[in-house]
């Protein structure tokens, strides 16, 4: 592993890190909205969350290329405010990975809020709670396996993300090189060696996670049986 | 005081209700499932979005086409039909969880170490709610309302699913608590038991209105078109701590009763009655080959009709008082009972409280 691997790890784990934390900030009103209210807008609203399960990344990758570079709306938008437009930048492939892993933090937390009882909701404001000490209460403690796995899936979903990135991102060290691209990049110059380290090491990874989640998962106490199902 | 005037459509069902709920008093709301009486506590406690009208405590506004406060801010506690721990809490957590800081708490009328002697719960303190049984879950669960230092308390059919020994045990409690706090209480419920022992006023409800209102005494004939049949409540009053055979006297007017002295509260005041129709029988003159212990002089007052076609209600004055006895035409004809006659009533008490 020499410096530019390295680089690429660090670059992985920060995309994963900051794309959880901010779909968990985005993810928990969404999916508390679908799963608490009845509405027209609801199934256009869950189709569209969850197109990046069906879609190709490639897809994904060209809209968002076209949208945040120079030439569109976003971009264009930045550029006139003296910004730098987004393709080929850290924030566009974080934008790119919030939007593909999407459905990985809302649908577990959207299943997780629908068995929130409102009873006890209802109890807790009679006894003087206010929305946001409901939340933290009662919410939040009945729903941490909700929470547990939409943030493992998420980060997990952003590590093995490739078609996006490339699409969007190129493979710049330090700002868009993460390691799914980085060992596409060593096996088609054959450096297989290069390769198979990166691949090995992500692969166990990876099982760590799943597999420290699914033992979590297990207890008495783990709750959110529902993903096991 | 609690003025309520309200509206709310649910499908085709519709709540549309004024009244004045009395202060520092319970107040029963009564009537068949499925009326709104539960729609009701929830439009007070804040919790039934769409409601229409006008909700005032005291001076404040809690509802009102201008203004909404919200639940959490209205000072009030709700019991449940179903006790609604927070399941992932011990059972010192939910009973800590609406009580005021301890600086504030100091000065408040219901203290934690009261509460929980009161109802028993020092055993479970530790426990999760899974591992209570039904009838402490459900004490838990007022308990952790009176903490919360409710200035109205609203009870939703807090006895449902417990056995009687437990049902009366927290009756009595609530009685006790209502008394020593002057607590203004609503209480649900479709019992007539329930609301003989603890209300001093009734609302009547039927599909959504109200249908009648006032003290439990003027209430008493409504009451008897839902439960077990007609019914009275008379009011005694200890005689002179007479005892004799486990029999304690009790005053009703002038005439003397006896009643079994266990589970009576030693300095008592004034009690409640319930009598069934059923279990009142009449005569002409005086008993003497009877079980039963007591016989009071009586006047009838009219006759009503029952429910099975071949008995009557009889209405009767003891003193001041209203007693109901249950009587076959047969038996009216062959004793050529009249209004205006005196008679005899003796009857088997169902319960004092």
């Amino acid at each position: 592993m020499d410096s530019s691997d390295w680089q690429a790890v660090t670059l992985t784990l920060q995309l994963g890190g900051y794309t959880t934390l901010i779909l968990l900030v985005i993810a928990t009103p969404l999916a508390w909205w679908l799963a608490r209210q009845r509405s027209w807008l609801s199934a256009p609203v869950q189709a569209i969350v969850a197109l990046p399960l069906v879609l190709p990344p490639t897809v994904l990758g060209f809209y968002l290329l076209i949208w945040l570079g120079p030439e569109g709306f976003v971009g264009a938008t930045l550029e006139s405010l003296g910004l730098q437009h987004l393709a080929f930048s850290f924030e566009g492939i974080l934008i790119g990975s919030i939007l593909y892993s999407l459905p990985f933090a809302v649908q577990p937390l959207t299943e997780s809020f629908r068995q929130i009882s409102q009873g006890q909701l209802d109890v807790a404001a009679t006894l003087g709670a206010g929305w946001w000490r409901r939340f933290w209460t009662i919410v939040v403690p009945s729903c941490q396996g909700g929470f547990l796995i939409a943030a493992t899936l998420s980060f997990a979903h952003t590590l093995g993300e490739f078609g996006v990135i490339l699409m969007l991102g190129g493979s710049i060290p330090g700002e868009t090189q993460v390691l799914s691209v980085l060992i596409y990049d060593h096996a088609e110059a054959m450096n297989y060696q290069a390769a198979e380290n990166l691949s090995l090491g992500l692969l166990l990874f990876s099982f760590v996670v799943l597999m420290a989640v699914y033992t979590w998962q297990k207890r008495p106490t783990g709750g959110a049986r529902y993903v096991a199902r | 005081m609690l003025h309520v005037d309200i509206e709310l459509q649910r499908g085709d069902f519709r709540l549309q209700l004024a009244h004045q709920f009395a202060a520092h008093k319970v107040t029963a709301i009564f009537g068949p499932s499925g009326c709104g009486k539960s729609t009701l506590l929830r439009s007070i406690a804040g919790l039934e979005p769409g409601l229409r009208g006008t909700v005032c405590w005291q001076n404040n506004i809690w509802h009102a086409q201008e203004r909404i406060v919200k639940t959490e801010q209205r000072g009030i506690a709700l019991v449940f039909q179903q006790p609604h721990l927070f399941t992932t809490k011990t059972v010192e957590a939910n009973l800590r969880y609406g009580m005021p800081r301890a600086s504030v708490l100091k000065a408040c009328a219901m203290q934690f170490e009261d509460i929980i002697e009161l109802l028993s719960l020092q055993p479970f303190m530790q426990r999760k709610p899974a591992q209570l049984s039904g009838g402490q879950q459900q004490r838990v669960a007022i308990a952790r309302a009176l903490l919360s230092q409710p200035q109205l308390l609203l009870l939703d059919e807090p006895m449902n699913g417990l056995d009687q020994a437990a049902k009366s045990q927290i009756m009595a409690d609530l009685k006790r608590i209502q008394q020593r706090f002057a607590l203004p209480i609503l209480l649900v419920s479709h019992h007539v038991d329930e609301v003989v022992q603890l209300a001093d006023e009734v609302v009547i409800m039927r599909e959504g209105k109200l249908l009648s209102t006032g003290t439990l005494q003027q209430q008493v004939g409504q009451l008897s078109l839902h439960d077990e049949g007609p019914l009275s409540v008379l009011s005694i009053s200890p005689g002179d701590n007479n005892q004799k055979d486990g029999l304690l006297a009790w005053q009703l007017g002038q005439q003397t009763l006896w009643l079994p002295t266990t589970g009576l509260p030693a300095n008592s005041d004034s009690k409640r009655l319930l009598v069934w129709a059923r279990d009142v029988s009449l005569a002409t003159g005086p008993l003497k080959n009877t079980s039963l212990n007591n016989q009071v002089r009586a006047q009838i007052v009219g006759f009503e009709r029952a429910q099975h076609d071949a008995e009557m209600v009889v209405e009767l004055a003891v003193g001041e008082q209203q007693l109901r006895a249950l009587v076959t035409k047969a038996s009216i004809e062959r004793l050529n009972l009249r209004a205006g006659y005196c008679v005899y009533a003796a009857f088997k008490a169902a319960a004092l409280h």
